[in-house]
């Protein structure tokens, strides 16, 4: 493993932590996490629907007349948005939001990040089967359904905030001088 | 220690060097016929010592029964005899003699004192005394031998005021270029942070509230986590613990003194 350029890193992650930094993680931690997705979607859902009533608004003040969705087309919206976000998220950086903020991340059978595919299919089975994720709390591996139909895993894997690399960067150098 | 007689020439040069002569040698034109003569009597006196050492050899015993009937003739007295005169003689000479030996020593040593001074400088003006001394004497054994009698640290703690000795080095030293030149001052100070914990100072100083915040409601999740699989498993009779780790690795304690931090080392776990 080649050094880091700018000489030796500390490691930010605090030492009470740092012992199960790689493992799956648990149903509270994971439900916290659902939750805040669930919030993120329902405030994008709604903030869509806002942003529609706004936008007709503007268009034609005088004949405007509020649109009303059907509780059916929320989630219909929330679903697609659901999917959206989570493929995305899965895909790019293995996180959700709500993962981010638990410090999880969702990895494949090898540790490694979810392709596409897998993550749409996994973000669709998440989406119309929420309460698989229960099932982490009797497996004996901390796994819920979507994780042992794909194979896949959510670990504890706290996010370093990318000024502190910078400023441990930094005190390293001075250090080294 | 010393080199033995008849060693190399370049041995006896060398020793030649200690000594110097006092004064000019005899002229050529002396130094001939002084050998001739000298010559001459050891040719003359060596047959002439020979034939007196065979005669006496030969007249010994002749001479011995003579001495002993002329220092104890018959019919004579003992005490009338040559040999109790002769007695008698040598015990007075030995009651002088002892009576004079006093005097002689002490005038041996008036001697001594008048002719050592004159002759002792003279003669150290003409001998190279710390050459002899490379020469003949064995330094390293000598030095041992007196290192060995003595306590040296003692004998400095006695004599030599340390403080000055200190004071005067210090004075003499940069001392901070001295500890740049020669302390490896990175290692020092990275030994200084592992025991102060700078990563906790950094951290704290560099996470704010709303961060400490995050932390606290992510390790208490994990509490409840721990928990619930606590009560679960309970209740489910296991007895074996969870197999919670996951495929792949994240970077340790270890790794994290080589590179940065988890988000870079996700990517390069990547597969995809």
């Amino acid at each position: 493993m080649a050094e880091h350029p700018a000489g030796p890193q500390i490691n930010p992650i605090p030492p009470k932590a740092r012992g199960f930094q790689g493992l799956r993680a648990g149903v509270v931690s994971r439900s916290v996490a659902g939750g805040i997705d669930y919030a993120v979607v329902a405030t994008a859902t709604l903030g869509t629907y806002v942003g529609i009533v706004v936008l007709l608004f503007l268009l034609n003040p005088r004949d405007f007349t509020p649109v009303t969705w059907t509780f059916g087309q929320f989630l219909l919206l929330g679903f697609f948005y659901m999917i959206v976000y989570l493929t995305v998220s899965f895909a790019t950086t293995g996180r959700t939001i709500g993962d981010r903020l638990m410090g999880l991340r969702v990895v494949g059978r090898k540790g490694s990040r979810l392709r596409w595919i897998p993550s749409l299919l996994r973000a669709g089975f998440c989406a119309v089967f929420p309460v698989g994720l229960f099932w982490c709390a009797i497996s004996h591996e901390n796994r819920s359904v979507q994780d042992i139909v794909l194979r896949t895993s959510v670990i504890h894997e706290w996010p370093i905030a990318p000024e502190a690399p910078k400023l441990l960067d930094a005190d390293s150098r001075r250090l080294s001088e | 220690m010393t080199d033995g007689p008849g060693n190399d020439d370049a041995t006896e040069a060398s020793r030649s060097l200690v000594v110097r002569r006092a004064g000019p040698q005899l002229p050529a034109s002396v130094e001939g016929p002084v050998d001739v003569a000298l010559g001459a009597a050891v040719t003359v006196a060596r047959p002439v010592v020979t034939v007196a050492v065979l005669a006496g050899r030969a007249v010994e015993p002749l001479a011995r029964t003579a001495w002993s009937l002329a220092a104890r003739p018959p019919l004579v007295p003992e005490e009338w005899t040559p040999a109790a005169f002769a007695n008698r003689l040598a015990d007075r000479g030995r009651k002088v003699r002892f009576a004079a030996g006093a005097d002689v020593t002490e005038l041996t040593g008036q001697t001594l004192d008048l002719v050592v001074p004159t002759v002792l400088d003279p003669v150290l003006d003409r001998v190279d005394l710390t050459a002899l001394v490379i020469q003949r004497v064995d330094l390293e054994r000598l030095v041992g031998a007196v290192l060995d009698t003595m306590d040296l640290t003692e004998l400095v703690l006695d004599r030599v005021d340390l403080h000055r000795v200190v004071e005067a080095a210090l004075d003499s030293l940069d001392l901070t270029q001295l500890v740049r030149d020669r302390v490896d001052v990175a290692s020092l100070a990275e030994e200084v942070v592992d025991e102060i914990d700078l990563p906790d100072i950094i951290r704290e100083s560099s996470t704010g509230v709303a961060g400490e915040v995050v932390d606290g409601a992510r390790l208490s999740a994990v509490a409840g986590d721990e928990l619930i699989n606590k009560w679960i498993d309970k209740f489910l009779q296991r007895r074996k613990a969870r197999k919670t780790q996951a495929p792949g690795d994240v970077p340790d304690e270890e790794s994290w003194a080589d590179q940065g931090g988890s988000d870079q080392a996700g990517e390069e776990r990547s597969d995809g």
